[in-house]
């Protein structure tokens, strides 16, 4: 057991950091399926699109911010076609994702020029904005803790706009969206392109982290942000905008020590994506135990 | 105010299941009309009301409300011009919205949606203002979740929604058929209210044959996508239960099915 201790503890830093990092996916995660009902899964391509632009803006001499926030245009316009295809060819939306996201594979393999990029040898974001204590993993997790918490207050003012509830209402009520003269184009692209510069932002700053982009960085991500999300909306609920927006960052957090601790404890890493959508399926089986019924909505 | 000319709706048209739901419907509204269209199941009231909301666009024909050609606008082009209350309680507001939210929604309808909170004390007081003459406490709870109300509590809301912006004109589509009868009456007596105080220009479906002859100051009878009888002013208080059933069995059997 003290060997556990020793192994988890050492951990946590590193855990720490990644677990904020993906507070940025699975608030992009969140956003489609919880504020717009389209189920998406793009962000399993636009997490590695995020990470190939901004590895790939950096090797070619672009500074750390301005890469990441190539990565998010980039991020939005994934979410933008996944929308846009749906919209045009009323093709289910899960379908949608699935075909962007495969062709984000061959894309993110022409942006970098090869499956992966190494970025050690250049300044990150780390670099840039905490100087000296760039090393430091406290004042990363700070650093990005602070942005991730940015993002999500930005997202909260901007949802209590008249133009945010127009995209809450899309979610909510499309026949009643239509009727009260809202454009189901505009906000439902507004929404995902939006959901998938989050996932871009999320794979940009992990990039940075690990200096490092590989096109197989985003296998698997989207089960692991769903996870994430369905743990916060259990510890913070989803009563209300703000709790609804802490979620995914708290669930992100949380799950990634978990996983940590499951590690720890000695479970196979290869079991892990095995665990975690035995975990989301028992989540999402059991509404009794999350208080929830109306766990995926799909659009028509 | 209002003016379909000729419409007509072919659904699955060339295809073995091709069904005419409009077969040349004209029909004129004048300002501060209140229109109830009555008819049995596949008369095509609904697809007319749908056509007028955008919803369904007209193969043929032309549909101008206060002088502007809307055939072809898809239903949220044409909101701000045309409001509509659901027969379904749940389709006339967003269920995980608050009351005062669906509320800013609906008086900003048809207008572009700002970058500015939707919510202020001003508004909030003048939701209050319009939600009490209800009767129902709604004013009281703003900020609750829609999805918390009851069938009648929801379709007062839509109601005060629907005519909140002042609508050029205002479809109601059998939007009492899911409530039972007491609160059936409050509601349409409450739509009565804002019709008039209002001066709208209504339309509305309804298969309640006594609302059919109670309200409005003209009634139109469809069958198989054509206005069969129409009858207004004078000839419509006139009218009774019996003569219209009458009348109804002698020309559409599938009325009294329904």
């Amino acid at each position: 057991m003290s060997g556990f201790f020793a192994v988890y503890s050492n951990l946590v830093p590193i855990t720490l950091l990644q677990g904020v990092i993906y507070g940025f996916l699975a608030l992009g995660i969140m956003i489609p399926f919880r504020m717009l009902s389209f189920p998406d899964l793009t962000a399993e391509g636009s997490f590695p699109l995020g990470g190939a632009v901004a590895a790939a803006s950096i090797a070619a001499g672009w500074d750390p911010i301005t890469a990441t926030m190539f990565a998010l245009f980039a991020g939005c316009l994934a979410g933008s076609a996944t929308a846009l295809i749906h919209l045009t060819l009323r093709l289910n939306t899960l379908l949608c994702g699935i075909i962007v996201l495969t062709m984000l594979f061959s894309i993110n393999i022409r942006i970098m020029g090869k499956p992966n990029q190494a970025i050690f040898a250049f300044d990150n974001i780390f670099d840039v904005l905490l100087g000296g204590s760039s090393r430091d993993l406290t004042m990363q997790i700070l650093l990005i803790l602070g942005m991730v918490l940015v993002a999500a207050l930005l997202l909260l003012l901007f949802l209590k706009t008249e133009a945010g509830m127009a995209m809450r209402a899309v979610g909510a009520n499309q026949l009643m969206a239509r009727a009260q003269g809202i454009s189901i184009w505009k906000q439902t692209t507004l929404g995902i392109a939006l959901a998938g510069g989050l996932c871009a932002v999320a794979g940009a700053l992990m990039t940075q982290n690990q200096s490092f982009a590989d096109v197989n960085m985003g296998f698997g991500v989207l089960i692991n942000g769903l996870a994430a999300v369905i743990v916060g909306e259990t510890l913070v609920g989803r009563s209300t905008l703000t709790r609804q927006l802490l979620a995914p960052i708290v669930g992100a957090i949380v799950y990634y020590q978990a996983i940590s601790m499951a590690l720890a404890l000695g479970l196979n890493p290869s079991d892990l994506r095995l665990m975690t959508g035995l975990f989301v399926l028992a989540m999402l089986a059991l509404p009794g135990v999350t208080g929830r019924r109306e766990v995926m909505k799909i659009r028509e | 105010m209002l003016e379909v000319t000729s419409i007509r709706k072919t659904f699955h048209a060339g295809t073995v299941n091709a069904r005419t739901a409009l077969d040349g419907v004209s029909l004129t509204l004048d300002d501060g009309d209140f229109a109830v269209v009555i008819g049995g199941n596949g008369a095509g009231k609904s697809t007319l009301l749908n056509a007028i909301a955008g919803e369904v666009i007209a193969d043929e024909g032309r549909i101008a409300v206060a002088g502007k050609d809307v055939t072809r606008l898809p239903t949220h082009r044409r909101a701000h011009l045309v409001s509509r209350v659901f027969q379904d309680p749940l389709a006339g507001s967003a269920g995980s919205m608050t009351i005062e939210e669906n509320l800013a929604l609906a008086t900003r309808r048809g207008q572009s949606a700002r970058l500015a909170f939707a919510l202020t004390e001003t508004r909030r007081a003048l939701y209050r203002e319009m939600l009490a003459p209800f009767g129902l406490g709604l004013e009281n709870r703003l900020d609750h979740k829609v999805e918390l109300l009851s069938g009648g509590q929801r379709q007062s809301l839509a109601l005060a929604m629907a005519v909140v912006t002042l609508p050029r004109i205002i479809l109601l589509d059998e939007h009492t058929a899911a409530l039972d009868p007491k609160t059936a009456a409050s509601v349409m007596q409450a739509t009565v209210r804002a019709v008039e105080e209002n001066r709208l220009t209504a339309l509305m479906v309804t298969h309640n044959m006594q609302h059919a002859i109670d309200f409005g100051n003209r009634l139109i009878m469809m069958t198989d996508g054509r206005i069969l009888f129409e009858a207004r002013g004078e000839e419509k208080r006139g009218l009774t239960v019996e003569a219209l059933v009458e009348r109804f069995h002698l020309t559409d059997d599938k009325m009294l099915l329904s």
